[in-house]
C-alpha cells in the first residue's frame, strides 16, 4: 500500500501520455498500448531502457501496483516484445470508494545493477 | 504475465486486507447485522452467531464467483456482467441501512408518531422484508461491490480452474473474518450498550448507507 504524503509528483504521470524516469543513468520509459486505461479492463503495458539511445536489456522486469487504499497484490513479470519493448497484459480493479491513481514500480536489472522507475496511472472507470 | 499467489496467499489477502481495507469500507453492514439479529440481552456470543453465519454467507458468495472466475478464467467478462447486479446490490444494501438507521433514530424526533406514520409502515414493511436469517444477508451482501473482491478475483482466475477459483476465494473469505469479527467485539465492548455510543453507531449506519446508495445510483465515476 502507497502511504499518503508521498508527494504524487515524485511518481512520473503516465495517464495522458507514455513517459521515461532517469534510473541512474538508464531511462526506463513506460508505454500504455490505449489510452484511457479503464479499471478491470485488459490493458497492455509496455517498459523499455535506453541508454545513450540505445536500448539496453532489462534483465528480470517487473512491474507492480499499488494504491493509497489496500488493494492486495498485482505484481507482473515483463515478458519480452519488439523493438525492445518488454510487456504485459494487466487488469487492474476499480476501488469503490473513487479512488483511481494507482502507482506502478517498475524494476529490472540493468548493467549489473537493479534499477527502479516509479509511475502513477489514473485509471478511467468502466462503462456499466 | 500477472505472478500467480499460491491458495494460501489468498488467505493472507484476506486477512491484510480485512484490516486495512474491509473494517473502512464494510463495518457498517457487520453492525447493522449484530442489530439485526443479535438480541441485546444476548450478549457477545449471540452477536458472534450472527456474525459467524453472515460470514458463512459472505464466504458462499464468493466461492460462487471465485469459481466462475476460475473456470472461465476470465475475469473481465465476469466483472463486466456483475457490475449490474453489484450496483443493484449496493443500492438495496444502502437502502436497508437508511431504513434501519432512521427507525433506530426516529425517537429522537419528539413529535413524531411512528406508531402511525407512513416512515413507521415503511420500517415495519422492511423488517418483515429483510432477510431473517443472517446467513441470507451474507449471501447477498457478498455481491456488494469491492476493490479487494475484485483483485482476489483476479488473482483466482489468474491461477485457472473452477476447483481452485473456489477455494481460493473461499480462502479469501475466511481470512476477512478476523477483521470482521473485530469490529463486532469492539461494537459489543465500546458502543452497543453505551447509549450516547449507539447513537454515534446508528447516525454512522445512515451516512453509509446513504453512500451506498449514492454509489450504487451513480455507477463508478
Amino acid at each position: 500500500m502507497v502511504e499518503h504524503g508521498q508527494g504524487d509528483e515524485a511518481w512520473a504521470d503516465v495517464t495522458a501520455a507514455d513517459a521515461t524516469v532517469d534510473a541512474g543513468g538508464v531511462g526506463i520509459t513506460f508505454s500504455i498500448a490505449s489510452r484511457p486505461a479503464v479499471a478491470l479492463e485488459r490493458t497492455r503495458v509496455r517498459i523499455r531502457a535506453q541508454s545513450r539511445g540505445s536500448v539496453v536489456a532489462l534483465e528480470g522486469a517487473r512491474i507492480s501496483f499499488e494504491m493509497t487504499m489496500p488493494m492486495g497484490d498485482h505484481r507482473y513479470l515483463l515478458v519480452p516484445g519488439q523493438d525492445g519493448w518488454q510487456e504485459a497484459e494487466v487488469i487492474l480493479p476499480l476501488c469503490m470508494s473513487g479512488k483511481r491513481r494507482w502507482f506502478a514500480t517498475v524494476e529490472g536489472t540493468a548493467a549489473g545493477r537493479l534499477r527502479t522507475a516509479r509511475f502513477r496511472l489514473d485509471l478511467a472507470p468502466p462503462t456499466p | 504475465m500477472i505472478q500467480t499467489i499460491d491458495l494460501l496467499g489468498f488467505l493472507t489477502l484476506g486477512l491484510l486486507g480485512g484490516f486495512g481495507h474491509c473494517v473502512g469500507m464494510c463495518s457498517p453492514f457487520v453492525l447493522f447485522v449484530s442489530r439485526r439479529y443479535a438480541p441485546p440481552d444476548g450478549g457477545r456470543r449471540a452477536a458472534f452467531i450472527a456474525q459467524g453465519w453472515y460470514t458463512a454467507g459472505r464466504v458462499t458468495t464468493y466461492v460462487v464467483l471465485g469459481t466462475l472466475a476460475g473456470a472461465l478464467g476470465r475475469v473481465v467478462e465476469l466483472a463486466g456482467s456483475l457490475i449490474g447486479v453489484q450496483r443493484a446490490a449496493s443500492i438495496i444494501a444502502g437502502a436497508a441501512l437508511v431504513v434501519w438507521a432512521l427507525a433506530a433514530l426516529s425517537d429522537l424526533v419528539p413529535r413524531i408518531d411512528t406508531g402511525g406514520s407512513l416512515f413507521a409502515r415503511a420500517a415495519g414493511a422492511f423488517r418483515t422484508r429483510a432477510p431473517g436469517h443472517p446467513f441470507v444477508t451474507g449471501v447477498v451482501l457478498g455481491l456488494l461491490p469491492c476493490g479487494l473482491l475484485y483483485s482476489a478475483l483476479i488473482a483466482a482466475a489468474a491461477r485457472g480452474g473452477a476447483l481452485e477459483g473456489g477455494a481460493a476465494l473461499a480462502l479469501f473469505g475466511v481470512g476477512t473474518a478476523p477483521a470482521l469479527l473485530g469490529i463486532s467485539v469492539a461494537d459489543e465492548l465500546l458502543a452497543r450498550h453505551r447509549s450516547f455510543m449507539n447513537r454515534v453507531s446508528q447516525a454512522f449506519l445512515l451516512v453509509m448507507g446513504i453512500w451506498f446508495v449514492w454509489t450504487g445510483l451513480a455507477g463508478p465515476s
